[in-house]
Parts: C-alpha cells; structure tokens; sequence
C-alpha cells in the first residue's frame, strides 16, 4: 500500500523534482523513463533507421541516467534537456554512419496495432499525402517538424535541444510552413 | 495553429513502444549502472578507436623517449 501510494506520489511529480532525484533514485529514473520513453524512441525512428532506434534511445536514457545528477533545470525543461541529450546522440551516429530513416509512409501509427479501421480511405490518402511531403524534406527540417508537431515542444524548448536561438526556431518553423503551403495544394489538399 | 500546423499534428505517425520493448531498453539502462562496460553496438566501436589512437600514442611516446635516450648515451 505505502508502495502504491509512493508510485501514485511519483505519478503526479513534476519532471524536474523527479530529475533532481534520479542520479540516487532507480525509481524517480524509472517514471521518468516510462514518461519520455516513447518521445524519444519515436524521435529516432524519425530520424534514423528502425532497427537502430532502440540501440540509440537506449544510449539516450543511459546517459540521462549517468547524467542526472547534471540536469538544473535552469531555463530549460527535463524534456528539452532529454532531447537535447537525443540530438547530440544522433549528431554522433550520423558521423558514422550515412544511413537514412524509413520513409514516414512506412511507420506505422501504433507499433503493435493494426491500421486503425475507423480511418477513412480519405483521411488515409490524406495523411500519405502529408507524409512523403515531409520524408521529402531535409533531416533538420523533420526534426524541426517532428519535435514541433509530433511532441509539441514549445519553440524555446526546441531552441535549446538544437543549440539555435528561439528567434531562428520561430522563423525556420514560419519558413517551413510557407514552403509546405503550395506542396500539399499541388498534391490535391484543400486548404 | 494555422491549417498546415493542424494537418501536420493530424496527419503524422506517432509510434508507441510496445512493452516487450520498455522492458528490455530499461532492463540494459539499468544493468549499464552496474556494469559501465555494457555499452551499446556503436559505441563499442566509439571504445576500440580510441583504445587504438591511446595505444598509438603510447607507442609514439615510448618511442621519443627510446630516441632521446639513445642520443644521450651516445653524448655521453
């Protein structure tokens, strides 16, 4: 029961108290863990190969782990301090490694579940249209839009994952969506 | 959100982890506490290289000392 009650406690804790406690507590590590694992698997399955995915998310918390004694939360978030921890990964794997993500089109929306039935043959073509849209993008523009619209981290929180200033995030996001505009109205999608 | 930003956040992938998968990552993340030497695949190779560059410093230092300690038996 105290046990229950402890994990309950730590359901509702804040990232950053738990991130302060993380370097002595397995436990503080582990709901944190359970809280970003999928953010951050999913972040390199953008970016990177699947079957490299779990070897990379695995270095990430390895090293949030090793680290956590580290985190301050000065000014920075622990999500934006995770995935900062996740860009510098990928960094370093794209140094030696030329190897490129799947297409979008081939990720599936659950790993373990079917294609959803209640998804219309419309609403389907839709989202195909959208995402070999952006497969066709540059690896930092992905990242730019998987952080963006697929975690929604805030434009300062994706400042400091990628070490630009908040300004150039707005304007690379204001850029990139004015380019995105005429593409999907060529492919056919009402706007 | 404009209309592009809603379609984006509609429209893309979002892929959850399966619990087979939780289970193993945090099991490695764990015991990588226990044993610093469990490493992942890429970084073991990270580990050789610079064992090799650190053997080849050696061997370059070991080999300037070899040097000067010949030239000073020779002066001397």
């Amino acid at each position: 029961m105290v046990q229950l009650l402890r994990a309950q406690s730590r359901a509702d804790t804040p990232d950053e108290i738990l991130a302060q406690g993380a370097a002595d507590d397995n436990h503080a590590f582990t709901e944190l863990y359970r809280r970003y694992l999928g953010p951050v698997h999913r972040y390199m399955r953008y970016q990177a190969p699947h079957e490299e995915a779990e070897d990379l998310t695995a270095q990430v918390f390895m090293q949030a782990y090793r680290g956590a004694s580290q985190f301050r939360g000065e000014g920075a978030s622990y999500r934006a301090w995770l995935f900062r921890i996740a860009h510098n990964t990928l960094a370093t794997y794209r140094r030696v490694s030329r190897r490129t993500p799947i297409p979008l089109s081939e990720i599936p929306d659950q790993l373990d579940d079917a294609p959803d039935p209640a998804a219309g043959a419309a609403d389907r073509e839709l989202r195909l249209i959208v995402r070999s849209i952006v497969d066709e993008l540059p690896a930092a523009d992905r990242e730019l839009i998987e952080l963006r619209y697929v975690e929604g981290l805030a434009p300062q929180e994706i400042a400091h994952v990628t070490g630009a200033s908040d300004g150039a995030i707005r304007v690379r996001i204001h850029r990139l969506l004015k380019r995105l505009r005429p593409r999907l109205v060529e492919r056919g999608v009402r706007l | 959100m404009n209309d592009v930003e809603l379609l984006l956040v509609r429209a893309l992938p979002r892929p959850e982890p399966g619990p087979d998968l939780a289970a193993r990552l945090l099991d490695r993340i764990l015991s990588s506490q226990e044993d610093p030497h469990e490493l992942p695949h890429n970084r073991r190779l990270y580990f050789v290289g610079g064992a090799f560059a650190g053997a080849a410093a050696l061997a370059a230092v070991i080999g300037v000392r070899l040097t000067r300690s010949r030239r000073s038996g020779r002066a001397a």
